[in-house]
């Protein structure tokens, strides 16, 4: 390994979404050998820089220099050319061919009559096996394996291309800590044989235990790059986020009263279709005026929790009482009834982007005889007039009512969902990720409303992957561990680093329920 | 928006012009001569009391499976089975026509009609349940019914209501509708009769469904984003099933309207693909009920065309298929509007990757 | 009429009605695999079917008959891959488009070049049968098996390979990628549309292979619409065997054999509509089964992103 022999460079990229700055003149560069950590937090323009490095956008200006010469990727191939290979989130697996031919895809040894050499892909492959440690079985399909498996199979298939610079985007989203210290076992030997390693994560214990530089991104630039051995789990956050770690907004005076349950959770098992359990007995209790926090790392259940709550799942077993109505299950329209759910993805589930905005507002309320007659005619001036309020009270930024949702911002559309979701006076608000990808002003914009939400008596059950926005805005916080809430901690109790522990299955707390 | 009302009109325009001058080229190489065939057919099909008629007339059904189909569409359900829902209407209708004696003729004819698309109707359900229960593809397996209903009527009828005792081997039919059941000719003696009213209408109907009432509101939405439907508490189970009974009843009503109006009984192989047109029909219209009417008059005349062409010269009534065809494919192939739609939904697609 | 519905010559028709089947539905495989709906393969038969007529009647040798077909047809696909890959076009519209235009094409074609109506006939015969040394001297399986057109014995030798190539070419193997998860073909430098489009080739390749075989046995001669909805019956072919060469020989054998029986049993008095309706029943009942008992692969794809 030489010493500090840049091998990639990214100078002032710059890159432009339609109304967003992802990246504005970013520089990064990346010493060979090392394990360079990329952190951010969600939004924070790191994905974005790294496809740009893996060659799957193109910037709109900047330079990217491999070896000290400049690049001009058009496609992950010329990426590829030169050294870098990208494992995203998102594994790119062909689930129906086996993990031979999807480590070989693209690059295929071939016989004279253009058959698949397998003999030679199979020693090639368990040579690379052997030298980095792994272990995966070649001739198995790929979609019956597990996730971890796979994304060592993306890893092989990087080695397999001779990737000298491999960008892991967020590798431990998706596994178990067991799994990660495998993971990160892999990635030290990886390291040790001369690899260059790209670590994107939002989790800062990683960074420390893994890496050997770190560079912080927040709101599409570079806050700095530092020496790991130099920094602090605090002092990251700190640049992360670019104030204190817990920015309290102006909490809100509120009282839970904790003699009236508003959704009460009882002992839900779910499992996956191929009998995985996904959710394990489940109890929750959220009371009237209370926000509780739902914490963990992503793919420990949440997704399910909430749809088992809002109706789009069915549970195994179990019950969910709201406000004392029992259901073995609830559909989507009953939930919706009563309550709100501001979902995760609000373009493609929580808004029709080509239909108006005051169809986007209609949506469950078109039964009300407010709104249409008995005999099933639209009050269009009723409807219009409450679209307009909506617009006008929560800040909507919109030429018209008749624009198509899809046109609008994503701050401005998640403004519109949420006045949606809280106009109609619902008694439990269920909010998963609500200031995902939301600039400064829409975020605390999002907060504010959900705490003067709860402020009026009502109930929040708020998912989210920020862990400031938990620690900000909840009463009380669970944790779920694969499937299991592992830990209950008050509001005014936790701290990063105490809801982190249970997150990442550290630890466990003794009372497994809820006291109602 | 009044932009775009002139590049669709020039569009459409373009579309005409390319495809005439295909058609003129097939034309001369045949030795005819295409101004003076078009001025003629022109003269004919729209000039002429027996020529609108029979326009008007081949423009009939295909309104009634244009807007089957579009109903299905619209909310992204790919029922191209009218062909098959139409061939159980008529068989139906057919029975009813002939064996309500007792019935006055009005209630025969909207009894024979109604029965008629209870069957598509229910016919269409299986499709439809297939999809909803194991999520079997309703572009196949509507597909794969539309012959099992051509094939399978023409069973029944050979089976159990075959009329004539004079065995023919191409026709297999059954006994002539009562003449209560017929539908009234617009323009006596010529075919056209009641059915294209009725089409229109339902187009108009159709029309202000989706724009003033509730149903409409929900069809529009689950055709927006299925997803937000079913976030939004919308039952897509029963507006699936509902679109599809819809859109057999309604196509099949083309098939139901070809044998009251015009054949007077059910025989094999009657609609000559007129399913299919509708189709085509559908696409040209985008989908749009109200834009069903030109389009289906539109087609009437080309099929017209085809019939007169054939008539008045040694130009085969088929080379029309292949200009039908050619507008199609330049109507899909919109070189302009679609890929800026998809610019822009890449663009929304790659914010949010962020 | 137990004896017609196993009887050797019934067999061996049902063999001869299947071979244009296969032919097809091989072609259709290629783009069920890229994932690429194709309807239009009764108009790449319908075109190669005129085409072969003339090439075999031009130029006296059904071979070039059959070349000049399947070249005709792998134009036709060429425009179908041009308008569905280039201009975006929906699959199913460009499909019926092109098999509406093929039939007043072929039927146009057919007074332009031969001044006639209908049927035009071919003089100089249509491809060689074959008889096969040995198995024609087994008792009931040699009249099945030999005296076979030649093409047909070509078409089950194209099946069988066929399913080598699709699973264990190189080819087969991107091919396969490029249906199931362009993005991650795509990752890898593999060019989803060049593979599209070469599975579009393809399957005007096979269709045209079809076609010709369609004119130039038997009979040898063409006619309006002599496809009749054998594109149909062979997209059928292809959907029930999910793609599948080694299952398409089977089911076309099967829907040949219906064909076969169906006219057979005529003179039992069974009607022939009835059997007609078995190969669309069939695949019906098939893409349901397939549906509603998916194979555990479907499923782990589910857990991965929950």
């Amino acid at each position: 390994m030489t010493d500090n022999h840049v091998i990639l460079e990214l100078r002032n990229i710059t890159k432009h979404f339609p109304g967003v700055i992802a990246n504005n003149h970013v520089s990064l560069s990346v010493v060979e050998g090392e394990i360079h950590a990329l952190v951010g937090e969600n939004g924070a323009g790191k994905s974005t820089l790294m496809k740009i490095a893996a060659g799957i956008y193109k910037a709109d200006a900047g330079e990217i220099i491999v070896d000290g010469k400049l690049q001009n990727f058009h496609s992950p191939q010329d990426a590829f050319l030169c050294g870098i290979s990208a494992v995203h989130q998102e594994f790119m697996l062909i689930n129906s061919l086996t993990v031979l031919e999807n480590i070989v895809l693209g690059f295929e040894p071939r016989d004279r009559l253009g058959f698949l050499n397998v003999r030679e892909a199979e020693l090639r492959i368990r040579e690379l096996n052997k030298k980095y440690g792994l272990n995966v079985p070649l001739m198995a399909v790929v979609g019956t394996l597990p996730v971890a498996i796979q994304q060592q199979v993306e890893i092989l298939k990087a080695l397999y291309k001779n990737a000298r610079i491999l960008i892991l985007d967020e590798p431990t989203a998706v596994l178990t800590p067991q799994e990660i210290g495998d993971l990160f076992k892999a990635l030290r030997s990886l390291k040790a044989m001369g690899t260059t390693i790209i670590f994107v994560t939002h989790k800062l214990n990683e960074v420390l235990s893994i890496a050997d530089r770190v560079t912080v991104m927040r709101g599409g630039v570079v806050q700095g790059t530092l020496p790991v051995a130099e920094v602090s789990e605090e002092k990251l956050a700190q640049m992360m986020v670019g104030r204190e770690v817990i920015f309290r907004i102006q909490k809100v005076q509120k009282d839970v009263d904790r003699s009236s349950p508003i959704l009460d959770v009882r002992q839900v098992n779910l499992s996956s279709d191929a009998g995985y359990p996904i959710l394990k007995n489940i109890n929750l209790t959220v009371f009237k005026g209370e926000i509780l926090g739902v914490a963990g790392v992503a793919g420990n259940g949440q997704t399910e929790l909430v749809e088992v709550i809002t109706g789009f799942r069915h549970p195994d077993t179990g019950e969910i009482n709201i406000r004392g109505e029992r259901f073995a299950y609830i559909s989507p329209r009953k939930f919706r009834e009563d309550n709100s759910y501001v979902c995760q993805d609000r373009r493609q589930v929580g808004s029709s982007p080509q239909q108006s905005i005051w169809e986007n507002v209609l949506i469950g309320l078109q039964e009300q005889r407010r709104f249409s007659t008995r005999s099933g005619i639209l009050k269009r001036n009723a409807i219009y007039g409450y679209t307009r309020d909506i617009v006008k009270q929560f800040d909507v930024r919109t030429p018209s009512i008749h624009t198509p949702a899809g046109s609008l911002s994503g701050g401005n559309l998640q403004r519109l969902v949420l006045g949606r979701e809280l106009a109609k006076d619902p008694i439990l608000l269920v909010a998963e990720d609500p200031t995902r990808g939301l600039d400064v002003g829409a975020t605390e914009y999002v907060r504010t409303q959900i705490l003067q939400f709860a402020a009026k008596g009502k109930s929040v059950l708020l998912v989210s992957q920020d862990l400031n926005e938990l620690l900000m805005l909840s009463d009380r916080i669970i944790v779920l561990f694969k499937g299991e809430i592992v830990g209950e901690i008050p509001g005014d109790e936790a701290t990063p680093e105490l809801v982190g522990l249970y997150m990442l299955g550290l630890k466990r707390g003794e009372k497994n329920e809820v006291a109602v | 928006m009044k932009r775009q009302w002139i590049d669709e009109t020039l569009k459409y325009l373009l579309i005409l012009i390319i495809a005439a001058i295909i058609g003129a080229i097939l034309i001369l190489i045949k030795g005819e001569d295409p101004l003076k065939l078009a001025g003629e057919v022109f003269r004919y099909a729209l000039g002429t009391r027996a020529g609108i008629a029979s326009t008007l007339r081949w423009a009939s059904p295909v309104i009634l499976t244009g807007l089957g189909i579009a109903i299905a569409f619209r909310v992204g359900i790919g029922n191209i089975g009218v062909e098959g829902q139409l061939y159980v209407a008529a068989l139906v209708t057919a029975i009813l026509g002939y064996s309500l004696t007792s019935l006055a003729p009005l209630t025969l004819k909207i009894v024979a009609i109604s029965g008629g698309m209870i069957a598509a109707a229910l016919y269409a359900l299986i499709p439809a349940f297939l999809l909803v229960k194991w999520r079997v593809n309703e572009i196949l397996s509507t597909m794969m019914l539309n012959y099992v209903a051509t094939w399978g009527t023409e069973y029944v009828v050979r089976a159990f209501f075959m009329e004539s005792t004079a065995v023919v081997p191409r026709l297999i039919a059954t006994r002539e509708i009562l003449p209560e059941a017929r539908l009234g000719q617009l323009m006596p003696p010529y075919d056209l009769n009641t059915s294209l009213i009725i089409g229109v209408v339902l187009c108009v109907l159709f029309y202000l469904m989706y724009r003033y009432t509730r149903l409409g509101y929900m069809l529009n939405t689950l055709g927006g984003n299925k997803r937000f439907a079913r976030y939004g508490g919308l039952n897509i189970t029963a507006l699936t099933f509902l679109v599809f009974a819809l859109s057999g009843a309604v196509g099949g009503i083309g098939g139901s309207a070809e044998i009251l109006g015009i054949h007077r009984k059910f025989i094999n192989g009657f609609s000559a693909g007129i399913g299919w047109d509708g189709l085509l029909v559908s696409l040209i219209a985008k989908n749009n009920p109200l834009g069903i009417i030109p389009a289906g008059l539109f087609w009437g005349l080309l099929k017209n065309s085809g019939f007169i062409v054939e008539r008045i010269s040694s130009v085969n009534r088929w080379t029309i298929y292949v200009l039908q065809a050619v507008i199609v494919l330049l109507v899909t192939a919109d070189l302009y509007v679609r890929p800026y739609l998809k610019r822009k939904a890449t663009a929304t697609k790659q914010r949010e990757v962020l | 009429m137990i004896e017609v519905l196993f009887s050797s010559s019934t067999l061996a028709s049902a063999l001869r009605l299947a071979t244009p089947l296969m032919l097809a539905a091989i072609g259709g495989a290629f783009t069920y695999h890229a994932n690429v709906f194709n309807i239009a393969l009764e108009g790449f038969m319908l075109i190669s079917a005129f085409f072969s007529v003339w090439g075999t009647i031009t130029f006296g040798s059904p071979w070039i008959g059959l070349l000049i077909g399947a070249t005709s047809a792998m134009l036709a696909s060429l425009l179908f891959g041009f308008l569905v890959l280039k201009l975006k076009a929906d699959n199913i519209v460009v499909g019926l488009a092109l098999n509406l235009g093929s039939l007043g094409l072929t039927t146009w074609l057919l007074e332009a070049i031969f001044g006639v109506r209908g049927v035009v006939m071919v003089e100089t015969g249509g491809f060689p049968t074959i008889d096969l040394p040995l198995i024609s001297k087994i008792p009931y399986l040699g009249n099945v098996i030999s005296g076979q057109n030649l093409l047909v014995y070509l078409t089950l030798a194209i099946a069988i390979f066929g399913e080598y190539f699709i699973y264990r070419n190189i080819f087969g193997i991107r091919l396969r990628a490029v249906g199931e998860y362009p993005q991650a073909a795509e990752s890898v430098g593999i060019s989803v549309n060049s593979y599209r489009l070469y599975s579009i080739l393809l399957s005007g390749l096979f269709a045209g292979f079809a076609g010709a075989f369609l004119t130039l046995s038997g009979a040898s001669m063409f006619s309006e619409n002599m496809t009749a909805g054998k594109g149909f019956i062979a997209l059928a072919a292809v959907f029930f065997s999910q793609g599948r060469p080694s299952l398409i020989i089977l089911a076309s054998i099967l829907f040949g054999y219906t064909e076969a029986t169906s006219v057979a049993l005529q003179q039992f008095g069974v009607p022939p509509q009835l059997m007609l309706t078995i190969p669309y029943l069939i695949t019906v009942i098939a893409l349901t089964l397939i549906s509603a008992f998916p194979r555990r692969a479907k499923n782990a794809r589910g857990t991965a992103s929950a």
